[in-house]
């Protein structure tokens, strides 16, 4: 009786500690990928079947369906490149040259991992390969700007659509706050 | 000493399969689940056509604003399904295939298809495609094509969104 008991505690608390240390590897989450460059992090192993397991569980939870390397790169910021976490209520103006790519995209989402409700649907910036990056995010945007949630953490994801050989370790982007 | 050490790798060992076999499940889950809400978009083995993506329609985590997306969930458990792609006037279109585990099993884009139309047969192990259409060998019964398509302003959506209703998905006959 006592041995079963005995079983049965064990086999609660490490079922305990693997989902704790699943939901905290998970929560870790993008910012565990070893690829950064400034605030942005990305990984090459987005929806390829050499993930790791932890790789493709950290993909499915926070961009389901991503396309691999060859067609688009996805780096994720959560903070400024002051290492400051980014903040719904401050201006940003996101900043670089032009990109290695057919085309590039800059999009805020809220701490769910959804897009930030506004009347005016005004979730990205983008244009061609060609051009310099140029993006303004803040709590009340104007023409072109992106709308982030005053008062709340966001976080931005940069895409980058038909990646040149170049694109990873070549100069992204700064992300600099402008006011608060 | 050693009872005690025992209990306490007995724990380890339990905590550790848990962990593994958790993470090793939440890909396919996720899929599963994401494929359930995207069967609101069109059944099994047809192309369905999403709206642009908004805050308020929450079919999957971090959609990207600036893409149309069409879906096509397909089963090939009694057999092939066919995609054909037309060509879409638009800055960028691609179209990719992902099993249940997540991983991208086709991937062809405007570039690659040279502006032209394209039909792939999503087959598995022991069917054959017909014949004259490529064949693209997928490891899980069901999965998801995806057409995407970059809207370069919410303006362009009406005819990009008239072009993309060309595309087709079907079981093969």
């Amino acid at each position: 009786m006592r041995l079963a008991l005995r079983i049965l505690l064990a086999l609660i608390l490490g079922i305990a500690i693997g989902l704790g240390a699943a939901w905290l590897s998970l929560r870790a989450g993008i910012s565990a990928f070893e690829e950064r460059s400034g605030p942005w992090i990305t990984s090459q192993n987005f929806g390829s079947a050499e993930a790791s397991d932890r790789e493709r569980a950290i993909v499915a939870v926070r961009g389901l369906m991503a396309l691999s390397a060859s067609e688009a790169i996805y780096f994720n910021a959560a903070t400024d490149s002051d290492g400051r976490d980014l903040d719904g209520g401050c201006r940003y103006r996101i900043a670089g040259p032009p990109l290695a790519a057919r085309w590039w995209s800059v999009t805020a989402y809220g701490a769910d991992a959804h897009l930030i409700p506004n009347p005016d649907h005004a979730y990205s910036a983008g244009g061609d390969g060609g051009d310099a990056v140029l993006a303004i995010t803040g709590p009340e945007p104007g023409l072109g700007e992106i709308a982030t949630p005053a008062g709340e953490p966001f976080e931005l994801t940069l895409r980058a659509y038909g990646p040149g050989e170049g694109l990873i370790g070549s100069e992204l982007p700064r992300i600099e706050r402008l006011s608060c | 000493m050693l009872r005690r050490l025992g209990w306490i790798g007995l724990v380890a060992g339990i905590a550790m399969l848990v962990y593994w076999t958790a993470i090793a499940m939440i890909p396919s889950t996720l899929m599963s689940m994401a494929m359930g809400r995207l069967e609101q978009n069109a059944p099994v083995n047809a192309m369905g056509h999403a709206p642009l993506s908004t805050a308020e329609r929450r079919i999957i985590v971090r959609p990207s604003p600036d893409l149309a997306y069409s879906t096509c969930l397909f089963d090939v458990t009694d057999g092939p399904v066919e995609i054909s792609v037309e060509p879409i006037d638009a800055p960028y279109w691609s179209l990719s295939v992902f099993d249940a585990e997540t991983d991208v099993a086709f991937i062809r884009n405007d570039r690659e298809a040279g502006g032209a139309a394209f039909r792939i047969a999503l087959v598995k192990e022991g069917q054959a495609a017909p014949q004259g259409v490529e064949a693209v060998r997928v490891s899980s019964d069901r999965g998801l094509a995806l057409l995407r398509i970059l809207v370069p302003e919410r303006d362009a959506f009406a005819a990009i969104d008239a072009a993309r209703r060309t595309s087709r998905c079907g079981a093969v006959e």
